[in-house]
C-alpha cells in the first residue's frame, strides 16, 4: 500500500469517526460512499474539508470530476497526486 | 371600554410518571475558575451497544447522555411515543467550537453543522427508532425542566396520546462561558414516560409561585432542576415535598386516585 493511501485511510477513519474501522478494512477499489464503506453526503462534504486542509487542494463541490474523484482510495489518491 | 386584566394565575397541575431513567456525573473536579464541575470522560460516557456503528458514530457526549436515557426508558414500549426534548444549553460543546472556527474564518465541520440545531437529538431518536409520532423541543433558561414538564402536560391534556416521552439532558458549561454559570455544572440527563392513566406510577402535583422574590446566594451550589427533581423522585424516604425555593417551584407526592 502506498504511503499517500494508508493516510488517506487514516484520515478518513479519522475524520469521520469510524470506530469499528481499520486501515486494513478498506480496500483501495472499494466504492467508498453508499456501497462498500457505506459514507453519506455529509460525510463526502466532511472528508472535502479534511483533504482540502491536509492536502491544500481545492475542491469543486459542484463538479461531476469531484463525484469521481471522491469514488475510491485509488481515485481520490490519484486526485491529490495531480493537483498537489 | 378597558377590561380589567386578570391577574396571571401561577402554574398548577398533576402529572404521572411511569417510569424514569436518568443518568448524571458523579466525580467532581475544579475548574479553571475555582468552581466544582462534574463532567463525565469520554470512558464513562453510555457505549449504546444497541444502535449501528454508522448511527453511533455522530454521536457527542450531549447527544450519548440524551440517547442513552431516551432508549432506555422507551426500551419496553411497543408503541412509538410523542416525545418532548428540553435543554437549556444544548449542544453548547459543538456550538462552541463551530463559533470558535468562525471566528478564526476556518471552514466548520459540516457534521458539526448539520447537527447543531436544537432538536437534533430528537430528530436523531427519531430515525433511529422509526418514531413519526410529533417531536417538540424546549428551552426556557434555569426553568427549562419544569417548562418540559408543562410541554408533556399539555400535550397529554390536549392531544389524542396517552403517553409522551420526556427526554432532557444539559452538560457543564464549555470553558468559555463557565464565568456565566449560575448553578452547579453537571453532565445529566433524564428521560421519563408521563401518562394519562392515574392508576400507573408516581402521581405529582407540580405548582410554581410567582410573586415571591427569591435571591439565593449560593447560586453555583445548587443543582440543575433536573437533577434535583430526580434525586427527589427515586428516593423515597425523601420528604413528600421538594420545594425548589431558588426556582420557585414545589412538587408534591400524591397517591394515586
Amino acid at each position: 500500500m502506498s504511503d499517500l493511501k494508508a493516510k488517506i485511510k487514516a484520515l478518513i477513519i479519522e475524520t469521520l469517526d469510524l470506530e469499528d474501522v481499520s486501515i486494513e478494512d478498506i480496500q483501495d477499489d472499494e466504492a467508498l460512499f453508499v456501497d462498500g464503506l457505506g459514507l453519506d453526503s455529509i460525510d463526502a462534504l466532511e472528508l472535502g474539508l479534511a483533504i482540502k486542509k491536509t492536502f491544500n487542494i481545492k475542491i469543486d463541490a459542484n463538479s461531476e470530476e469531484t463525484k469521481k474523484h471522491f469514488s475510491s482510495i485509488n481515485s481520490l489518491s490519484e486526485f491529490i497526486e495531480t493537483n498537489q | 371600554m378597558l377590561g380589567v386584566r386578570k391577574a396571571v394565575s401561577d402554574m398548577d397541575f398533576c402529572i404521572n410518571i411511569k417510569k424514569i431513567v436518568a443518568i448524571e456525573a458523579v466525580n467532581p473536579v475544579i475548574n479553571l475558575d475555582g468552581h466544582q464541575e462534574r463532567s463525565f470522560s469520554k470512558a464513562e460516557l453510555p457505549k449504546l451497544a444497541d444502535l449501528k456503528p454508522m448511527q453511533r458514530r455522530r454521536l457527542s457526549p450531549f447527544a450519548k447522555l440524551a440517547m442513552y436515557c431516551a432508549l432506555e426508558v422507551t426500551k419496553h414500549e411497543n408503541q412509538p411515543l410523542v416525545s418532548v426534548f428540553s435543554s437549556r444549553h444544548g449542544d453548547l460543546h459543538k456550538t462552541s467550537t463551530m463559533l470558535h472556527d468562525l471566528a478564526l474564518e476556518e471552514d466548520i465541520s459540516p457534521t458539526a453543522f448539520s447537527l447543531s440545531v436544537h432538536n437534533a437529538v430528537s430528530g436523531l431518536f427519531t430515525i433511529f427508532t422509526q418514531n413519526t409520532q410529533a417531536s417538540t423541543t424546549v428551552s426556557a433558561g434555569k426553568d427549562t425542566f419544569f417548562m418540559a414538564l408543562v410541554e408533556a402536560y399539555i400535550r397529554l391534556k390536549t392531544g389524542k396520546h396517552e403517553q409522551v416521552l420526556l427526554v432532557h439532558s444539559d452538560q457543564v458549561l464549555p470553558s468559555p462561558y463557565s464565568q456565566y454559570a449560575d448553578e452547579l455544572q453537571v453532565d445529566h440527563a433524564v428521560a421519563l414516560i408521563l401518562t394519562k392513566d392515574n392508576f400507573v406510577g408516581q402521581r405529582l402535583s407540580i405548582k410554581k409561585y410567582n410573586n415571591i422574590s427569591v435571591t439565593s446566594d449560593d447560586s453555583l451550589t445548587e443543582l440543575p432542576q433536573a437533577v434535583s427533581f430526580y434525586r427527589w423522585l427515586s428516593d423515597m424516604t425523601k420528604p413528600q415535598e421538594l420545594d425548589m425555593v431558588a426556582n420557585q417551584w414545589k412538587i408534591n407526592r400524591l397517591n394515586n386516585e
